[in-house]
């Protein structure tokens, strides 16, 4: 098997199609592997992430689109103009399966088009639109302008006005709900002039062995639905984990500074329960978890708990409705919004602490809207909340970063961390930022010594990142059915084989883990040079030097020197440096030799 | 009296999200629960948050949280 990768020059407006044979699947799959590579081999240091010389890549693998359960995500990858590393997010949408029916794997755009445009790709067939009427428009209406144009069979992604007004953290989005790339992609493809992207393809993706692997996919379908976890997921989702987390003293609640959140149960996943109008998902899943309600304005929305818990709770905000709303307009503008939450949460407390003299308080749903749509279009003070809230703070004062809840500037999804060190180690080692995708502990915290900041936790951790970070990225396939309803991972062994006529077992996976969060850790060290160090995964101070005061964890705070010996302990165990650097050893054994020369221009390897 | 949250999947099996008993000697939590026997590898349980297990013996004002296995958003 080969990858086929379409490479689009937005400046020169032409295409080329480039062959990359199996020895890339071989060691970097697919997606966020391949993404990876291609940034690290072609983006060079220093390059502007907002100018011609950063590309985007949007990239499935090779299970992408296939009969494989929760297949439908791609990834999409550049330098972010938000953390100013490596930079990625995936996306469920028609966009994936159609891309791998065009005859293509990924996408890599490049340049920057003169004026606002929309490319469509049709099998092998690659057409640049004029987009100078979707610019402007927020996604809903970009998307059926597309539809309109190019009938409903295209799977597309889009940006809103957030992407086109270069907001830090705009999403690229799809369908209605469906958003990737927290990031800033959006912003990226906003540089770009890039409205849109469109996929119409009437071709198979490659199967190695096309018998088995439908052959297999309907008994792993129905491993899933058959799960006794099945029913209460296709209820609720991941909405449960408002009250867990509610239960546990780990919600978000008003910029951080509870856990616990008296209206709680107006916007959990029993009262969604009582709202729900349908489900929405992703292509391929048979456990499609966006839930629809009607919002405030009676339009439907699709809810799930990060927007919840950070449009909400972190707001101080307990009317699920509203929230719906607050969703809603992030959506239209591409926002993304867990930092949106957040940015608009750091305002709140900024004018409750008087460092803003903007009327905007916690609880203040008119407030929150207004400030939503301020930053999307980069009006008052939203236009410096639009750079995120450690680029804010700095501006602003007062100690302010200290409650600027981000890490590498990517605001923190909505788990508050107290009372979680291993919650926190595994948000400061994220690979992009402060994000939970790849490794989330709390569960498994809460039930191991939950105040300790053990090797045990470490152990997870990287179990975690390896094949959440690593495997399901690249593949790529969603990672919620492995833990969500107890998916036997030895599927993807006999999968992965049938797609790719490559046998690869979970220690090659594990490996591949491995081999992409030391990449994209070069990738942000040679971008930060001397100014790389291992606070970068720190937490910001709030979890250090405050701490809860309600609730069962009164009092909870983190550690800071148990923190940083914990941190160490993690970088020993993936074989990086004390400053968390790969080692010319580990870069050597993982076969990333090729990055060793430039990491040694500041590091000592 | 032993106060229960009961959350996710677990709540199915067992038909409650949240309930008093009164449990005035130790009894296994499993012995005290309503509905269906809860599978141990499916479930977290926590009493008076610190990590226990289905067989923790409870009583008097005991606080348990039983939640699945869960990955996050
Ligand atoms: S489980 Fe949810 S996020 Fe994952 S593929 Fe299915 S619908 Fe998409």
């Amino acid at each position: 098997m080969k990858l086929r990768l379409l490479r689009v020059d937005l400046s020169a407006r032409n295409s080329e199609v480039e062959e990359l044979d199996q020895s890339v699947i071989e060691k970097y799959v697919g997606g966020r592997g391949l993404s990876s590579k291609l940034i690290w081999d072609e983006v060079e240091k220093g390059t502007d992430p907002l100018g011609p010389g950063n590309k985007l890549v949007m990239a499935g693998g090779p299970l992408t689109g296939l009969p494989v359960p929760s297949s439908g995500k791609m990834v999409m990858a550049a330098k972010s103009p938000h953390t100013m590393g490596y930079g990625d997010g995936n996306i469920g949408t028609q966009a994936s399966v159609q891309l791998r029916k065009t005859g293509h794997d990924a996408v890599l755009f490049e340049g920057i088009s003169e004026d606002p445009v929309w490319v469509h790709v049709d099998d092998d067939e690659v057409v640049f639109k004029d987009a100078s009427d979707l610019w402007g428009k927020d996604t809903y209406q970009k998307e059926d302008m597309l539809y309109e144009k190019a009938g409903k069979n295209i799977g597309a992604v889009m940006i809103g006005p957030a992407g086109e007004n270069l907001v830090k953290y705009a999403t690229i989005m799809s369908e209605r709900g469906r958003a990737g790339g927290r990031t800033g992609m959006g912003a990226v493809m906003g540089s770009k002039k890039l409205a849109a992207v469109s996929f119409n393809g009437t071709q198979t993706p490659y199967m190695e062995d096309e018998q088995r692997l439908r052959d297999m996919a309907g008994d792993a379908y129905q491993e899933i639905s058959d799960s006794e976890d099945y029913n209460f997921w296709m209820r609720q989702g991941t909405m449960l984990a408002v009250q867990l987390c509610n239960t546990n003293s780990t919600l978000p609640v008003r910029n951080f500074s509870e856990g616990i959140f008296e209206d709680a149960e107006r916007v959990d996943g029993k009262a969604m329960e009582s709202m729900k109008e349908g489900k929405k998902g992703c292509p391929n899943c048979n456990m499609q978890c966006g839930n629809m309600i009607m919002d405030a304005e009676d339009e439907e929305i699709e809810l799930d708990y990060e927007n919840v818990a950070m449009l909400g709770p972190n707001l101080g905000i307990g009317n699920l409705r509203q929230v719906g709303v607050l969703n809603k307009l992030c959506d239209q503008y591409g926002l993304d919004t867990i930092s949106g939450g957040s940015s608009v949460a750091f305002a709140m407390e900024a004018a409750q602490k008087g460092l803003i003299e903007e009327d905007i308080e916690f609880g203040d749903y008119e407030g929150a809207k207004q400030l939503l749509e301020d930053i999307s279009l980069r009006r008052g003070i939203g236009d410096q909340l639009a750079e995120g809230t450690k680029r804010t703070a700095k501006q602003w004062g007062n100690e302010s970063e200290g409650w600027a809840m981000q890490i590498k500037n990517l605001e923190i999804s909505a788990y508050n961390c107290y009372s979680l060190p291993g919650m926190a180690l595994a948000f400061g080692t994220s690979p992009i930022g402060g994000h939970h995708k790849d490794s989330w502990v709390i569960a498994w915290e809460l039930e191991n010594d939950r105040s300790s900041y053990s090797d045990g936790k470490i152990e997870e951790i990287l179990n975690q990142q390896r094949k959440r970070g690593g495997a399901f990225e690249s593949f790529t396939t969603c990672r919620l059915p492995w833990i969500e309803v107890g998916f036997n991972l030895d599927w993807y062994e006999k999968m992965f084989e049938a797609a790719t006529g490559i046998s690869q077992t979970w220690d090659d996976f594990d490996q591949l883990g491995d081999r992409i969060y030391a990449l994209v850790r070069s990738i942000f060290a040679r971008e930060y040079g001397k100014n790389w160090s291992n606070a970068m995964d720190v937490p910001p101070d709030r979890w250090f030097d405050e701490e809860l005061t309600e609730g069962e964890h009164a009092g909870a705070s983190l550690d800071r020197e148990r923190f940083m010996d914990m941190l160490k302990r993690y970088y020993d165990r993936r074989g990086w440096t004390d400053q968390g650097v790969p080692s010319s050893e580990t870069l050597k054994e993982l076969g990333l030799d090729f990055v060793i020369p430039e990491l040694e221009e500041n590091f000592d390897l | 009296m032993v106060s229960f949250k009961i959350l996710g999947s677990a709540s199915e099996a067992v038909g409650e999200t949240e309930l008093e008993i009164e449990v005035n000697e130790n009894k296994p939590i499993r012995e005290i629960l309503p509905g269906e026997p809860l599978k141990d590898e499916l479930y977290i349980v926590l009493v008076n948050g610190e990590s226990a297990d289905l067989d923790t013996p409870v009583s008097g004002e005991a606080k348990v949280v039983i939640l699945p296995w869960t990955s996050g958003g």
